[in-house]
């Protein structure tokens, strides 16, 4: 039983990296994705189309912040909220940044065929990214009540 | 699946949207050879069922009434996608009433109701309702009354306009919630057809045609 627990332990302690990261890539590819098809069709604004594409990855960063706050030695006592922590933060922050590449791929797609409504199309994709932040802030105030092992 | 989407994501990106009118000139449009092109970034199971579903949908690329129902079954069985056969079905039912709609009026004979062919989907109450001027299905059709009167009146661009709409204007519709899938990909298109349908038209072209037509019937 022991040893299932540490194995949960060691699975909380990675997965919010993990899961973000797997998050970023795919949200960062359908939005880098749409960006080239968008520069096929438009004869300016690149830079703008790549900047937006790279939105997604700001979920990875947090993953990895998640993770070293949640470092510690893996007891059975801690391993029970590293793993819930851990893996609820991850998946939170997979599913933001791959829905937040889908609004990012229609906010490219949008602001292409009228670029006066770029900043505006940016949008949604920044409300998901606050639904990122409380999933990796909250992660942070919480881990703090899981002893130090 | 994510090499998929990312791969829809860059096609319908890179594709000019509709506008927002059927009848809006103004808008730039793609032609069908850039249009090709973009399309070319679909994988070939893809560009197959596109093919498929363009070549029951489209007039000018149907053989034959033969081939084509053989065609419409095929696709039916084959599609593995309800929006897709969704998609598919309503066409042929617009179709199906339309056509009755005309053979009603040029056959009077009392075989025309059990001679008449069209889509199964309707064709069984279509027959059954010969005698009614909407086929008693103005409830599941509610242009249906109009395009009749239009028929009646003779009002045959009035009625081509009527229709044209009717699918671009469901096609907009049932496009809401895809954007970068397959099935955003075949809205796109069936929209871009329709479109093209429409800034084809040509008096000129069309009363030439005519005319060879009937000169075709008369030497015949």
């Amino acid at each position: 039983m022991n040893e299932f627990l540490l194995v949960l332990g060691w699975v909380g302690l990675y997965a919010p990296m993990a899961l973000g990261a797997v998050g970023s890539i795919m949200g960062c590819a359908v939005a880098g994705q749409a960006a080239i098809g968008a520069m096929l069709d438009t004869d300016s604004g690149y830079g703008r189309y790549v900047g937006v594409s790279a939105m997604p990855s700001s979920q990875v960063i947090y993953g990895i912040v998640v993770m070293f706050t949640l470092n510690r030695p893996v007891t059975a006592e801690v391993a029970p909220g590293l793993f819930a922590i851990g893996v609820l933060a991850g998946l939170a922050l997979m599913f933001s940044a791959i829905y937040q590449g889908q609004c990012c791929a229609s906010a490219i797609q949008a602001s292409k065929a009228k670029p006066e409504i770029f900043g505006l199309s940016v949008a949604p994709a920044a409300i998901v990214e606050g639904f990122a932040v409380f999933a990796f802030i909250f992660a942070l105030v919480i881990s703090s009540n899981i002893p130090q092992g | 699946m994510i090499n998929s989407q990312t791969d829809y994501a860059m096609l319908m990106a890179s594709l000019p949207p509709h506008a927002l009118s059927l009848w809006d000139s103004k808008n730039k449009r793609l032609s069908r050879v850039q249009l090709d092109r973009h399309l070319s970034l679909l994988n070939s199971k893809d560009k197959q069922t596109l093919d498929e579903i363009q070549a029951v949908l489209l007039w000018a690329k149907m053989s034959s009434i033969e081939h084509g129902e053989k065609q419409i079954e095929q696709l039916l069985s084959e599609l593995n996608n309800s929006f897709l056969a969704d998609v598919v079905i309503w066409r042929l039912q617009i179709r199906t009433i339309m056509a009755a709609i005309r053979y009603r009026k040029l056959n009077q004979s009392a075989t025309a109701a059990a001679d008449f062919r069209g889509y199964e989907g309707v064709t069984s109450h279509i027959k059954k309702n010969w005698q009614s001027d909407d086929f008693t299905l103005s409830h599941r059709f509610p242009w249906l009354k109009e395009a009749n009167q239009l028929f009646n009146a003779n009002e045959t661009v009035n009625l081509e306009k009527l229709l044209l709409n009717l699918s671009w204007q469901h096609y907009e519709k049932i496009g809401q919630g895809h954007y970068f899938d397959f099935e955003a990909v075949i809205i796109y298109v069936l929209r871009w057809d329709i479109n093209d349908r429409w800034a084809k038209n040509d008096e000129k072209k069309a009363i030439q045609q005519f005319e060879k037509l009937v000169e075709q019937a008369l030497t015949n």
